[in-house]
């Protein structure tokens, strides 16, 4: 079914499609409308909807829903998802299947409520204490918010980890056409084939163990502190610490092929080239045909996921071009990665504007990228 | 047709993310791949306020432009914020009695206010400058209709997209 929906409007419909069954949020501008549709469309469908005091509330509600059996999902901004770093750092020791949307907007603080920023990128990485990594998807139009929705919930399910998706104000509350499949398929987590299966530890460690549901007759301790393959606590130990934090950070690092999604363009004859994600990337797309109509050798690699990063499409875009550009709704986060990549063998420039909802123009993208080859 | 592209600016009140939200329904029911954006501030009433369309018969593949091929512009602040974000455009269509400065351009100058207000129809003059945008062939006034006929006052909101083609017609 073909629909016109705001990027908002597109994650709430792929929660629902991806079998989502437990909201807990508390709104904040420009997320807030993600709320409302599941405020409205969960209970009429034998969900659950929370409204919760604050952040902290919401995430740990959902922590709690995902571990009685439910598709759990949250959705907020800069400040929420600054509150709810903890839980998210207790989903991923516990291994809790979350999907956390966070609509990007002008920081720091309460910065402003209505503007699109890109300044998320790091703290969704790292916002947590401790050694963790957290798989973050980043959608460009309202299509990709309902794509990538359902495959939060299809990894997060797959691989017991909360899966964070990175939007911006532009995105959500841009309308636009979406395509709405008519069946989704998202796999269920797995059970234990009996009480003796552990549910913290797996042989291979690209597998996530299996998890038992509460509720249904299973012994299962669930913490936050460092725990052997049955769940139990073990705050003094090397070996019991190391195994576990080695095998979640592999968990996610060894499945690069399966979560590391981009889209390239002339990446390997570019002269100039850029890397950018989210309504960013949108700009660059029209930038390049712009600098293509001029005669100009452009690129890009536009990153789908931002974490776990393959830097190789990005060292391929530097073999050639003389240039990168990396255009960002902010001071430059995403530059570090393009830096990381390239090790100093190719110029690399941001482009940084964010505030009072200014976009990067395509026009500007590209009399820059002249600039940058030294035509303009 | 190519890509094509519609500014609406105005200030906080004057519903230009409703006529932007309607023009961008009425262009999907057209069969167009639209995209729709706005920018406002946190205040309700006041700030002011960008809303815009592009729109194609293919996927659209930027939301954003700084030259527009119509701007429809209902207050001063609107211009004034599309002046320092050096927006530029093709046609404008003005609502005379809230702009005051001179507006670049190819220009339809019209009393949109006075004109909504004796006709009845105060506060409609976002669906008026619709009106105007259809009398100049840049949406059907057809698929506007069915864009707005579950909206609140949709008698009142066919009135004014009706004297809104009236006035552009008068311009051809």
């Amino acid at each position: 079914m073909r629909s016109l929906l705001t990027g908002n409007e597109a994650v709430a419909e792929g929660a629902l499609a991806a079998g989502c069954n437990f909201y807990a949020g508390y709104p904040i501008t420009p997320s807030s409308e993600i709320m409302h549709i599941m405020a409205e469309r969960l209970p009429r469908r034998g969900g659950v909807f929370y409204q919760a005091e604050d952040e902290i509330a919401a995430i740990n509600a959902i922590i709690g829903a995902s571990w009685a059996g439910a598709k759990a999902m949250t959705a907020t901004s800069g400040p929420g998802f600054s509150l709810m770093q903890e839980g998210i750092g207790y989903a991923v020791m516990t291994e809790t299947p979350l999907v956390i949307v966070d609509v990007m907007r002008a920081g720091p603080a309460t910065g402003q409520a209505t503007k699109p920023a890109q300044g998320d990128v790091m703290q969704a990485r790292w916002g947590r204490h401790g050694d963790q990594v957290v798989p973050v998807l980043a959608p460009s139009t309202p299509q990709e918010c309902f794509d990538m929705t359902v495959r939060a919930f299809a990894i997060a399910e797959e691989l017991r980890t909360p899966v964070i998706v990175l939007s911006d104000e532009f995105i959500g509350h841009g309308r636009e056409v979406v395509e709405i499949p008519g069946r989704v398929e998202v796999p269920s987590r797995r059970r234990p084939r009996g009480r003796g299966e552990p549910p913290f530890d797996s042989p291979d460690p690209r597998v996530a163990p299996p998890m038992p549901p509460l509720g249904e007759g299973y012994y299962v301790l669930v913490t936050g502190s460092t725990h052997d393959a049955y769940g139990y606590r073990d705050t003094r130990g090397f070996e019991t610490h190391y195994r576990l934090v080695r095998r979640l950070w592999d968990k996610i690092w060894l499945n690069m092929d399966k979560l590391f999604d981009y889209e390239e363009r002339n990446a390997e004859e570019a002269d100039v080239g850029f890397v950018a994600f989210g309504s960013t990337a949108r700009s660059v797309v029209k930038a390049v045909e712009i600098l293509e109509a001029r005669g100009v050798r452009a690129g890009y690699v536009r990153l789908k996921t931002l974490w776990p990063l393959d830097l190789r499409p990005i060292r391929r875009l530097a073999e050639a071009a003389r240039a990168i550009i990396v255009p960002e709704l902010g001071m430059g986060q995403l530059i570090l990665d393009v830096e990381r990549a390239v090790r100093g063998e190719t110029r690399v420039v941001g482009y940084n504007k964010v505030g009072g909802g200014e976009p990067i123009y395509p026009s500007e993208l590209a009399r820059f990228a002249l600039e940058v080859l030294g035509r303009a | 047709m190519g890509e094509r592209s519609i500014l609406i600016a105005g200030i906080g009140g004057q519903g230009v993310v409703f006529a932007a939200t309607a023009l961008a329904k009425a262009l999907f029911l057209q069969g167009l791949y639209v995209a729709q954006l706005q920018s406002y501030g946190a205040e309700v009433r006041g700030g002011a306020v960008l809303a815009w369309v592009v729109y194609s018969e293919e996927r659209v593949s930027c939301p954003f432009t700084d030259e527009y091929d119509l701007a429809l512009i209902l207050h001063q602040a609107g211009l004034e914020e599309a002046a320092r974000k050096n927006l530029a455009w093709r046609r404008a269509v003005v609502d005379s009695d809230l702009v005051g400065a001179e507006v670049p351009g190819d220009v339809d100058v019209y009393p949109v206010h006075r004109m909504a207000v004796e006709a009845g129809l105060e506060g409609r003059e976002n669906i008026v400058m619709l009106g105007v945008a259809a009398g100049l062939g840049y949406v059907d006034l057809s698929h506007l209709e069915r864009a707005l006929a579950s909206s609140r006052g949709s008698e009142e909101n066919l009135r004014a997209l009706r004297l809104g083609v009236e006035l552009a017609a008068r311009q051809k």
